[in-house]
Order: C-alpha cells, then structure tokens, then sequence
C-alpha cells in the first residue's frame, strides 16, 4: 500500500541524523519560530543568529578539549499563539530539548507558557515586547529587548515634542499591539496630550481597507481640535498594506506618521509612491539600538561569512539570546529548573551585541535604549536621528 | 455616517463585488456542470495572482499581458488538475463529499506549492507592478487606475460568459449537461470534451480573478483561500445555479462587507473583525426564509438551469 | 540526534485519542446516519469555548479566590492565578474539570439539537452541509471579535491539564494520556451499541432512503436531531481534552481546515465503520506526527528547504493517493450490515460517471 511505504520513507528520513551523530556529548537547544505566516522572514533570520552563535560556541569548545557540543532542533510557531505552544510541544517531546530560544512576538509567547511553565522547559525570547508577557517567576526569560512600557513613553515623548495635540491610532489586536497601545494612552495623556483614538485590527487581515477608512474619519474629526497624527502599531506586512489605501486617501496624506520598530524596514520604502508618502508625513519610528559597537562590527561580519548575506533586523538579539541560553546550560547543566534558576545572573553579566542583558524581577530586559529613525535623504532607507534612554526618561534627537 | 466613509465604502463594494462575481461564477458552473463544490478554485486565483506578480517583476509591465498571461495559467491549472485528478477520481465512482475532499487536496497541494515557491524566490506579499494613478479625484471620491481596470474587465468578462451559455451552441451543451447528464450522454454529446472545457473556463476566469485580485491588495499564497468563503457564499446566495443571483450575491456579499460593515461601525462600534462574519449572518438568513436561494426573484437566459 | 521515543509515544496516544473522538462523532452524524455535518468544527470548538470560560470564571470561585478579568492588562495576573490553583489545589481542578465536561456536552448537545431542527427547513442537503459550514466560521469570527469569551484574538493560555499539579511531566501526562484513551475507548463501546439498536438501524434506514422511512412512519426529523445531538456531545468532549492538551485556547484552531481534517479522517478510515473511523483518526495522526518530527529533523540537517510547506504537500498527496486506491476507506462498512453506500446517491449529487 502506497500509504504505508510513504510513512516507510517518512520514517527513515526522519530517523536518518541519528547515524550520523558522533560520539560527543549533545545537548538539543530547542529553537522555536515563526517559519511560515506573515512573520516568516523573521524566523528565518532569527535561526541564523542561533545557528551562528551554535556553530561559534561548537568550535570554542572543540578548541578547549570539552566535549559538549550543541545542535538546534527548530519547528514552526506559524506565527501564532496556538501553532507556537505545539511547537514547544513537539519539539521537547521528540528531542527531550529542556531550553528553548524563542518564540518571536509576546501573542506566541504567552501561548507557550503554560505549557513550559508545567514542563519545567525554559523560553528564552529576543524579541517578544509586550508588557502582559512580564509576569515574575515564571519559565520565561524576554532578553535583550526591552518591554514596551518603555516604548510607550518614547512614543509619548515625540508626539509631546513635535507637538501633535491628538494621536489616532491603528494597532494589532494582540497582546503586543493592545499592550503598547493601551501604555502609550497612559504616557500621552500623563505627558499633556490632548485625545486619542483606537483602531484595532484583527491578525493577518486579507484587507485592511474598512479600518483606513475608519481611522481617516478618525483623523477628521480629531484635526477638528488640534494637530493630529496618525500612530501605526503594524506588523510589516500589515503596515504595507494600510499604506497602500492611505495613498489614495484624501486626507491621511495630510498629517504626520509615527511607526513602531516594525515598520523600521527598507522594504516599506521599495515602492516609490509609499516612500513620498512616507517622507510627506514626516514619518519617525522608535526601533532597536543602533550603536554600532565593535561587538555588533564582529557579529555582523561573522554572520555574512557565515551565510553570505548581512543579518536581518533584530537577528543579532537571536544570536544573544542562543548565547545566554547555551551559557547558562553550560554553567547549570541541561535541567530546566537549573537553568532558570541561574539565567537572570548570567545573563546579567552578558554584554550582548548592543547592551548589557540585565533582567528585571519580571524576568524582562532592563536596561532599554532605543533609536530614533527617520527616512534617509534618498527616500530608500531608514536612519538614526536620535536616542532614547528608558531607565533615565530622556529623548535626544540630533538637529 | 460622514459622507467620506459612505463614498469610499461604496467604491470598495463595487471593487471587490466585481471579483466576487468573477470567482463566483467560476464556483456555480462547476458546481452545475461538473456537479462539484470546488474547494481548489481558491488556488485556481492564487495562481492566477503568482502569474501576474511575477510576470508583471519580470516580463512585461503591460496590463494586457499581464492579465492575458494570468487568465492562461489559471486555465491550465484547471485543465490539468482536471485531467490529472478529478477526472480519473470521478471515475472511481467517489460519493460528492469525497470529492470535495479530493478538491480540498488539489487545492491544499496547489497552494502550499505556491508557498514553496514564493519562499524560494522571495515573493510574499509582494504587489503586482502597475503603478497606482489617482484619475479622479472630486471631494472625498478618488478613483485610481486600480478601480478603473478591476471593474469594467470583471464586468465585461461576466457578460461574455453569460453571453457564451446562453448564445452559443457550447453553451446550450453546457447547460443540457448540467440540467441531466444521462440524456446528455444518450443524445450523443461529447461529453468529456464538455467537461474539459468547462474546467479550462473556469480555471480562466479564476486565473483572471486572481490577477485583479492581486492589483487591488497584494500577493500571497493565502489569497485564494481567504476569499473562497465569501465566494461560496456569494454563490448561494445566487441559489448555486442562476448567473443573475450569483452576480446580485456577489455584490450583496461585498456591500456587506464593506458599506453595511461601515454603518455598523459607524452606528453601534462593532468592530471590523466581525466583517467577515455579516454576509455569513445574511446567508443563513436567507436560507432559512429562502431555502432556494435568490434564485426565484431573478431568472434570466443565462441561467444554468431552466 | 536524540529522538524521545517515550515522550513521542505519549503526545502520539494522546493526540489520537481526541481524534478518534472527532472522528466518531462524525461517523455517527454521516457516516451512519447520513447528516453532512460540515460545522464539526463548531461543534469542538464549543468544548474549547466553555473550557475557556470554566477555567478563567469557575476556577478561582472553586478555589475560594477571587475572579480576575482574563483579558487586557489583567491576562497576566488571571494567567498567574490560575497556574497556582492548577498547582496547588488539584480538588478544584478535578471539580472544575467535571463541570467543565458536564456544561460543554450541554451546550453542544442542545445546539446541535436545535440547528438540526432549523436546518431541515432545507431542501437541498447541500445547503444544509454549507450552512453548517458558513455558520460554523460565523461562530468562530464572532468569538475571535467578541472579548468576553476567550479575550477575542488574544485567546486564553494557561488552560493546565488535570494532572498538572503532580510537578512531574512525564507522569502527568502519561495520566493525561490514560483520561484521554479511556473516554475515547468508553466513547467507542457506547457507538458500537448504538450502531447495533434498532435506533442505529433506524439511522442507517433514514441514512439510504428518508422518503421510504418516513413513510413506516417513523419520525426522521427527531431521529436526525438526536443523532445531531449525540455527535455534537461527543465533538465538545473532544474538544475540552483538545484545549487541556495544547493548554491554549484560540480561536485559530476551529477553522474549516480542522472540519476537513475530521472528515479526511472518517472517510479514510471507512464511513459507516466505527473500528474505521478510529483507525482514519490514527492514520492522520501518525502523519501529522511524523511529519512535525520530520520537520524538526529536516531543519537540523540544513536542508535548505522549508519542510514546513512540504509536509501539507505530502498530506495532500496521500490523501489524493488514498481516495484514489481505497475509496471506500481502509476499513469499509461491512457488507452485511448494507450495501446501500453505493445507492446514497439521490440526495447528494453525485459525481457523473464518464
């Protein structure tokens, strides 16, 4: 029967590696991402940085006669929060894999707590931001990048300063989007701004075209009272396709853009009406620190030997996070309660990429930088014009 | 509701009930003719879209061609699943919900080829290379080349289909076909041939579909799939058999979606997640008042059935 | 590599055993009695709805603390509550877990009741199968955009499994996995009886000709109804162990895809057979199994390719590749019982022959 030699075959290939092992001493470090879905890309980059970090931390411990070395074991969150708490799932079930680097936005995250929490498996996300994943005690680690609530008064911070009186805004409907919406509410209101509006939109939305709709009028009513500008909290692709609307909109072109650290791509820019558009609205992002410290010149270069091309946004946090992890395991041993018990301290005394990855109580980045982009002169990239320290409150902006 | 949100939810329902009709059409005369729900029609637009996207990044950036080329690939995407799946599984003698299965698979295979693809060369959520001019532009009415290529080509092309079921002798083949496929096959008809080209029309009208489709928002594997709800609703609206109902659903369902969408926002708050939801809500209504559809209210020569 | 063959057994067994109840369900519902239930989807999704609803509004109350709202800036310390009750007191969990059971099935059984009731005012039964459908995914939209159920979008994580408060994974769930195998294995017996009693003999009477079994004068619309009604309870237990099992709640699971996978199951296996209906739910999970750890191991071995689309390709091959080799299902109905499959075809329409 054509069904059982399939399954045959499938069984074989899936069983293969196990030959072609040695005899050294493995130990799985669970990498779990966004492969497929609108995050894909994403994902992708973000394997790299831990298979960079793997492959570097390999060779160091060959060199030094040790013989643990470590190999990955990654599966697909599809970019949500069910598909990523399988994935946790099937990875610790199939490789016994007690350490997982992942998974990417706070939705997935908080998706895959409980079942962590309850298997004793340590996360360790670079990337997950919003603030309900900061819960203390439990088995999840948010490194190297900052919760929003520090986001929030940056944000907070421009609009005051460039003087917008209302912000309209249009976010994801998911604990990231609502979370960093709901705070920069908080912040602008506390700063002296003047109203707000909210418009949410549902996760991979096919067509974004009620809701820009919507946050015109928004944005008609609001000018009423003041100037208004317009508070995009988007995924990329999402970004991209409310900008497409907004430029054959009467009035969205006629008021300011702010964006979140995802809408920070080059690729928004690839198209040349969007770019104007974007140039027009004087549009600012607060994203990932940029300081190019001899650190990032080293993993930046490593990585494009490595892969042949430069790394991706927020790669490098990857790549920290997969370096805490691995540390921590080789300082505790693989044992979920051992490692979540001496992270914090390792990872405390980690200097990553860009900054130092102390955690707080909650177990999320404390120390937060962020830089401020505008659109280059040539309309095709973003550029830093300014800084944003978390713990002091305080925004620079060059010029 | 402010005048500006009435204008531009009407051109979006006009827009996007112009491609319901189109992919809509397609689903009722498969489902008539060849006596399936055709679940792959989805990935029949797909294509049609991955067709225009990457013929319009690396061939041509003429409209014509572009859709021309569209139309052709969703036309040989459909012959072939045809003749390659469909047509040796009827054989099989398979009761209709096992072969919706079996579309269920060609268009789960079809679709993740397409992902497949666009991850190796890169192409997700890309736009399909026709830059966007604003032609009109009269107070809170703007009106690009977008809108001005999507309607009148569904339109014409729904009025050339209707046109070929009820003039010519293909068509009347077609239709007897459809209305009693023993007698069709007693008087002699070359039925495997109808059948084949029925398949190659729709594929067409799909792969079309799919290009416009891709002009309005942009490329990805999942465009297909995500519309075919409102599709098949658009159809049963139209009772699964009149092309007059299925056109009148199509640009019901998109009124929903879009102006009715709009004043319950504007009115009661409902949020635009439940979008998807009101044609939905429309359709079991119906039924339930109508069990035939819209059909009875509406007949004309280009209905199917008669 | 290190494959965790034990771990892997137990995800396996417990994956099929809420399978095997889906597929049951739907054996029941078209397979025996000929209803298209294409909203099983609902149906499921009920059990994970009210699961959702118990473990974030009963939950504390059982405990003796005090209920914290599970959406917005509240979701982390109701997600944290509830952890701690599952941790510490395993009473209120088991308690909470039974009432859970009790309310789903309720719910269930009345909406499937009910919507076979209004449903029959449709004369084509292929409207009622997309009515089914369409309704089902207007249930589901409504949920994701209505916050009181499971937070809208954002979905309820933190939903532990009975056994949780044990502090060992492997024993917990391998208890999990017995609850799991024996509610589909009781669920099983009580199918097979039913199949076996007039009442099943009357389903399989009304399955193959209404007209002529309306007419000895048997009630079909209540007979279709309870059928409706028996399937919808066992779909809604499935789906509380389906939510238990991931210890989430979406709304992204109950798509018309996981429909579609249930009837790949049933129709695979064999309509009509019971022991097929199990084995389909087996087969696809031994597939969805193998094909998650090939994917694993695949991205271990720098494949420069993205298994994680490859996997719905080799899915829907086989599938292709089974209904063209075994259309009747691996294990068709048995002959003696009827032969009448063949002669279904007067209400669906069938696909021409050539």
């Amino acid at each position: 029967m054509n069904c059982r030699r399939l399954i045959a075959v499938l069984l074989v290939l899936s069983l293969s590696p196990v030959f072609a092992s040695g005899a050294q001493d493995n130990v799985t470090l669970g990498v779990v991402m966004p492969f497929t879905g609108a995050l894909g890309s994403f994902g992708s980059d973000f394997v790299r940085g831990v298979e960079l970090a793997v492959a570097q931390m390999n060779a160091e411990l060959e060199a030094a006669g040790s013989a643990t070395r470590f190999v990955t074991a990654s599966a697909d969150t599809e970019g949500t929060p069910d598909g990523s708490a399988r994935a946790v799932q099937t990875v610790v079930q199939t490789t016994g894999a007690n350490v997982i680097v992942g998974p990417l936005t706070t939705s997935e995250v908080l998706g895959a707590k409980q079942y962590a929490d309850e298997n004793g498996v340590v996360l360790v996300a670079p990337a997950s931001s919003g603030p309900a994943g900061g819960i203390p005690g439990d088995n999840i680690f948010r490194v190297m990048y900052p919760p929003d609530t520090f986001s929030a008064k940056a944000y907070a911070r421009i609009a005051v300063t460039r003087g917008y009186q209302n912000v309209a805004i249009l976010n994801l409907d998911d604990p990231y989007g609502n979370g960093l919406a709901d705070r920069f509410q908080i912040e602008f209101a506390a700063a002296g701004g003047g109203s707000t509006t909210r418009i949410t939109y549902t996760p991979d939305p096919p067509d974004l075209s009620g809701e820009i709709a919507r946050l015109s009028a928004d944005v008609a009513s609001l000018s009423e009272s003041g100037e208004t500008a317009v508070l995009c909290v988007c995924f990329l692709g999402d970004a991209q396709k409310a900008l497409q609307l907004a430029l054959v909109d009467p009035l969205l072109g006629t008021v300011d853009w702010i964006g979140n650290e995802a809408m920070t791509a080059p690729e928004l820019l690839e198209d040349a009406s969007v770019s104007a558009f974007l140039q027009n609205a004087d549009f600012v992002t607060v994203g990932a620190y940029s300081t190019e410290t001899p650190l990032a010149a080293r993993f930046a270069e490593s990585f494009a030997e490595h892969f042949g091309n430069p790394p991706g946004p927020f790669t490098n946090y990857a790549f920290d996070a997969a370096n805490i992890a691995m540390l921590s395991i080789l300082a505790a041993g693989n044992d979920g309660a051992a490692v979540k018990s001496i992270l914090p301290f390792i990872s405390g005394h980690y200097i990553g990429t860009t900054v130092q990855g102390l955690l707080d109580d909650n177990g999320d980045q404390a120390i937060a930088w962020y830089s401020i982009y505008q659109i280059n002169a040539d309309g095709n990239d973003f550029e830093s014009v300014g800084l944003y320290n978390g713990s002091a409150d305080s925004l620079e902006l060059d010029g | 509701m402010p005048p500006a949100l009435l204008i531009t939810s009407l051109v979006h329902s006009i827009q996007v009930g112009s491609l319901y009709a189109l992919m809509a059409l397609g689903i009722t005369l498969t489902m008539r003719v060849i006596r399936l729900p055709n679940f792959a029609h989805a990935e029949f637009v797909t294509t049609g879209a991955f067709t225009a996207l990457v013929v319009s990044l690396f061939l041509s950036r003429s409209p014509v061609v572009i859709l021309g080329l569209a139309t052709l690939s969703g036309a040989l995407v459909a012959l072939s699943s045809h003749l390659l799946v469909f047509r040796p599984m009827s054989r099989r003698k398979l009761s209709t919900y096992s072969m919706l299965l079996v579309s269920f698979a060609v268009g789960l295979i079809l679709r993740y080829v397409l992902f497949v693809l666009s991850d190796y060369y890169q192409l997700f959520d890309k736009r399909i290379q026709i830059p966007l001019q604003i032609l009109v532009r009269e107070s809170y009415l703007v009106l690009t080349n977008i809108t001005f290529t999507i309607v009148p080509v569904s339109i014409a092309c729904v009025i050339a289909l209707a046109l070929l079921l009820g003039r010519t002798a293909l068509g009347r083949e077609m239709r007897a076909l459809a209305s009693n496929p023993e007698l069709a096959h007693i008087l002699g008809m070359r039925v495997e041939r109808i059948r084949s080209l029925t398949w190659l029309l729709t594929g067409a009208t799909a792969g079309l579909a799919g290009a416009l489709w891709g002009l309005y928002t942009f490329v990805n594997p999942l465009l297909g799939w995500l519309a075919i709800l409102p599709v098949f609703a658009a159809a049963i609206l139209g009772g699964l058999s009149s092309f007059a109902g299925t056109i009148l659903g199509a640009y019901l369902v998109a009124f929903c979606e879009n102006t009715l969408m709009q004043a319950l926002n504007h009115y009661t708050g409902l949020t635009f997640s439940f979008k998807a939801a009101i044609p939905f809500v429309i359709i079991i209504l119906v039924l339930l008042l109508r069990p035939q559809g819209l059909t009875g209210f509406v007949r004309r020569s280009g209905d199917l059935e008669r | 590599m290190n494959i965790d063959l034990g771990a892997t057994l137990v995800a396996l067994m417990t994956f099929f055993g809420i399978a095997a109840l889906m597929a049951l369900s739907l054996n029941l519902e078209y397979g025996i009695a000929g209803v298209p239930n294409f909203g099983q989807a609902v149906f499921v999704s009920i059990g994970a709805y009210t699961t959702a609803i118990t473990y974030t509004r009963l939950l504390p109350l059982l405990a003796g603390k005090e209920v914290i709202w599970p959406c917005g800036p509240t979701l982390g310390p109701a997600l944290q509550l509830r952890s701690e009750i599952m941790r510490s007191y395993p009473g209120a969990g088991f308690l909470n877990l039974a009432i859970t059971l009790v309310i789903a099935a309720l719910v269930s059984g009345l909406v499937g009741y009910f919507v076979s009731r209004i449903a029959l005012r449709l004369q084509q039964e292929w409207f009622l199968a997309l009515v089914l459908l369409v309704g089902g995914e207007t249930v589901r939209i409504f949920v994701r955009s209505y916050e009181p159920v499971i937070c809208a979008n954002n979905g309820v994580s933190g939903v532990a499994q009975p056994f949780a408060w044990l502090g060992n994974p492997q024993l917990s769930s391998i208890l999990f996995m017995l609850l799991v195998l024996s509610v589909a294995a009781l669920t099983w017996v009580y199918c097979e009886r039913l199949v076996r009693s007039p009442f099943g003999r009357l389903l399989k009477a009304l399955r193959e000709n209404a007209a002529v079994t309306r007419s000895l004068g048997k009630d079909v619309a209540l007979a279709r109804a309870r059928v409706m009604l028996i399937g919808s309870v066992i779909a809604a237990i499935a789906g509380v162990f389906f939510v238990l099992n991931t210890g989430y709640i979406s709304s992204n699971d109950f798509v018309v895809t996981l429909t579609l996978d249930i009837w790949v199951m049933v129709v695979l296996g064999g309509l009509g057979n019971n022991r097929g209906a199990l084995l389909g739910a087996l087969v696809i999970t031994i597939l969805d199994r193998l094909t998650a750890i090939a994917t694993i191991q695949m991205n271990m071995s720098a494949i420069d390719l993205e298994f994680n689309y490859v996997r719905y390709i080799l899915y829907g091959i086989i599938l292709l590749l089974m209904l063209r080799y075994r259309p009747q299902g691996i294990l068709p109905e048995p002959a003696r019982t009827t032969n009448a499959h063949d002669l279904l075809t007067d209400p669906a329409p069938h696909v021409a022959d050539s």
